[in-house]
């Protein structure tokens, strides 16, 4: 079984390299955010530290210069010693006039330029100022700090304390390899973690496809395994579970009704050809062959009404509109079923009454809802036996109308009354048999009239205690088209 | 509707009148061999369309007392049969048999101009007793009193008198008489009687229609020397004096 999972992963790994490239191009992306952002700061700071750093210088080297009242020589020689006492790596000290020529320059050579092309704007600015400059004698950038200096009665001075910026740019340049190998690791990382976390997570999903595949093999009883941790994949098995539940319900309930419809139409047809048969073995009378052939019309007119009621009964399954609605009085199409039923009840010792306080208008199909009525007042007729009483009742209530048929007849028992409705049902064989055979879709096609009308039909019955029919419907065109 | 096609001279029966005229619009030869034979045997002339464009042509062109018009046919179909004889002014009736028991189908024959429809599969006695209804239909809508032997039926009254006595019926009990009056001699089916009387348009699921010809003979048969009316067994019932 694994191994044709992992056959269905080769043919379509759509799920599983989709979510890996999407995690690793996302784990890629935060990285990549992450080093940036460090990058940034870690300059910034160095930067900082620098300036920092060249600022104390420069008010340092302005406090010689005016102690040193403004005398080259010593102010030189104090630099100097400076210098060479503290040793600074990468910095210069610089003192330049108005013009920017330089008057004192420790550390050499001085890779900046001379004249120093900024001087006047830094005086005339008379602020202190920083510049990053690329000279081009080296091949490194340079951090200048300038200060103008003014001594009473001498002409004004820029100082300049600077810092070879090498070694900084040296970092930064590590740290941007660093971040290139660690993104690459993490990259490769990241696929082959995310690969392996989709394949774990979608292995039960192959397992699943490959279970309902076997499933919809015909082996409609077999379930998909749960896991019971009640993550998504274990819902998901729960709802395909109960599909499954519904998927077979109905297919017993296919296969019942196709038993049944075959069984109903094999009897008239067996007996059809039977007596065909059994007639044709010996040399019969005229009278005889016509008694066959009068008893074989019998058999077709079974069939026929059978083949009709199982049309009706497909063509409401299939939502197809069965009705033709019009405005209608119920009251007057009850009273033509009763009307025309009256006789046949008095026949049989029964009163079929029609009761009614109030005329009730519907939007109905009229042939539709004289075969329902007739249906189920030929229904009470058949089942009660005289003296008796089948009573019809009509009345209007929370807007529909409410039409009752109840008898004193035989009732049905609690175990039946759930399959009244069933197609092909029928409580008592024996009785119907001796009748002029229902198709047993009676009801079932009642049932359909009222629901394609948008109403409701339920039954209520007891044994020895007669049975009631309660069917409701919409009073209106409008009402029914809500409903639907 | 009565007028004789020139090219054939009319055959006449026994009993002095001209047999009824029927054109057969069907495909199916199961359908065609029993319905001719059928139609034949009962005194009719039937010539068979195959499909929808000879069946036009000859309905369009020949002189018949009924078509009987399948409305799924190769060539053309029924309906627009149907709705273009009726725009050439061909009055001819016209019984549509169709295989799907449809409301929409039935309805909408009716509504292009057929008389009658007969759901496959039908009777056979049921297609004739139709056809020579609509064939004799002529005489329907009188409103002069009808006369069935001793029985007199006054349409416009409403009464009912038999040897010069008078017959109380009910609503329904008159018309199902007034029924079988207008067509006396013809015989009709349960299925056309609950259709006419009761607006029924399916098979009756019991004997109700008998108990109601039973009923109605008490009052109208009961007691005279004569019956008047008849059950044709496997058939239906009929009115008429002999």
């Amino acid at each position: 079984m694994s191994s044709r999972i992992t056959n269905g992963f080769a043919r379509a790994p759509r799920i599983g390299v989709k979510l890996t490239l999407w995690g690793t191009g996302i784990t890629l992306l935060v990285c990549l955010l992450v080093c940036l952002v460090l990058y940034a700061s870690m300059a910034v700071a160095l930067r900082r530290e620098i300036d920092v750093f060249l600022e104390g210088e420069g008010d340092e080297m302005v406090a010689t210069i005016t102690d040193r009242g403004g005398n080259l020589e010593e102010i030189e020689r104090a630099v100097r010693h400076e210098f060479e006492v503290r040793s600074p790596h990468d910095m210069s000290y610089r003192l330049l006039d108005a013009e920017g020529r330089r008057l004192i320059s420790v550390e050499s050579p001085d890779p900046l330029p001379d004249p120093w092309p900024d001087a006047r704007a830094v005086l005339s600015r008379n602020r202190r100022t920083f510049q990053t400059v690329a000279p081009e004698s080296v091949d490194h950038e340079v951090r200048v700090y300038s200060i103008p200096v003014r001594l009473a009665g001498r002409d004004p001075w820029v100082i300049q304390v600077t810092y070879k910026l090498d070694r900084v740019a040296a970092s930064l340049a590590a740290f941007r390899r660093l971040s290139g190998a660690a993104l690459a690791i993490g990259a490769v990382l990241a696929f082959v973690g995310g690969r392996i976390l989709a394949r774990r997570s979608l292995r039960p999903v192959g397992v699943m496809t490959e279970a309902a595949r076997q499933i919809g093999a015909g082996r409609l009883t077999t379930r998909l395994e749960r896991s019971g941790n009640d993550d998504e994949l274990d819902r998901l098995a729960a709802t395909l579970n109960e599909m499954l539940d519904r998927i077979e319900r109905q297919f017993r309930q296919m296969q019942q009704f196709a038993a049944d419809a075959s069984h109903e139409l094999r009897t008239p047809l067996a007996a059809l050809r039977g007596n065909a048969e059994v007639a044709l073995t010996q040399t019969r009378s005229a009278d005889h062959l016509r008694a066959v052939l009068e008893n074989s019309i019998g058999h077709y007119d079974r069939l026929t009404r059978i083949a009709g009621d199982l049309l009706l009964l497909a063509r409401a399954d299939a939502g197809e509109t069965i009705l033709r609605c019009e405005p209608m009085q119920l009251n007057e199409a009850i009273e033509a079923v009763v009307d025309l039923y009256e006789p046949v009840a008095a026949d049989r010792g029964l009163s079929l009454e029609f009761e009614s306080a109030q005329v009730v208008s519907i939007d109905a199909d009229g042939a539709r809802l004289r075969q329902l009525i007739g249906n189920l007042i030929d229904n009470a007729v058949k089942y009660t036996d005289g003296p008796g009483r089948v009573f019809v009742h009509l009345a209007m209530a929370e807007g529909q109308a409410v039409v009752t048929v109840s008898d004193s007849g035989i009732g049905i028992s609690e175990a039946d009354l759930a399959h009244v409705f069933d197609r092909f049902f029928r409580a008592d064989r024996a009785r119907d048999g001796r009748g002029q055979g229902g198709t047993g879709l009676g009801l079932a096609i009642c049932r359909s009239i009222v629901e394609a009308h948008g109403g409701t039909i339920t039954l209520d019955s007891r044994v020895g205690g007669g049975t009631t029919v309660r069917v409701t419907l919409p009073l209106t065109r409008a009402a029914a088209a809500k409903r639907e | 509707m009565h007028t004789e096609a020139p090219f054939a001279p009319p055959a006449v029966l026994e009993n002095g009148t001209r047999p009824m005229r029927i054109l057969l619009v069907e495909d199916d030869p199961g359908v065609t061999g029993f319905v001719t034979q059928g139609l034949n045997e009962a005194q009719c002339e039937v010539t068979v369309a195959q499909d929808g464009h000879a069946g036009f042509e000859r309905a369009a062109n020949e002189a018949y007392d009924v078509i009987v018009l399948d409305l799924m046919l190769p060539g053309r179909d029924g309906f627009s049969m149907i709705e273009e004889l009726r725009a050439k002014g061909v009055a001819t009736p016209i019984i549509c048999l169709t295989a799907r028991d449809g409301v929409d189908d039935r309805v909408r024959g009716l509504n292009l101009g057929a008389d009658d429809y007969l759901a496959k599969p039908f009777s056979f006695a049921e297609l004739l007793a139709r056809v020579r209804a609509l064939g004799r239909r002529g005489a329907g809508g009188t409103i002069k009193p009808i006369v069935v032997g001793d029985l007199t039926v006054d349409v416009l009254l409403r009464k009912v008198v038999r040897g010069g006595k008078k017959i109380d019926l009910s609503a329904r009990e008159y018309a199902l008489l007034e029924y079988m009056c207008r067509n006396v001699g013809q015989v009709l089916t349960r299925n056309m009687i609950l259709e006419r009387v009761w607006e029924m348009k399916q098979d009756p699921l019991t004997n109700v229609v008998d108990v109601h010809i039973n009923r109605l003979r008490k009052k109208v048969d009961h007691g005279f020397s004569k019956a008047l009316i008849h059950t044709i067994r496997g058939v239906g019932y009929v009115i008429q004096d002999h």
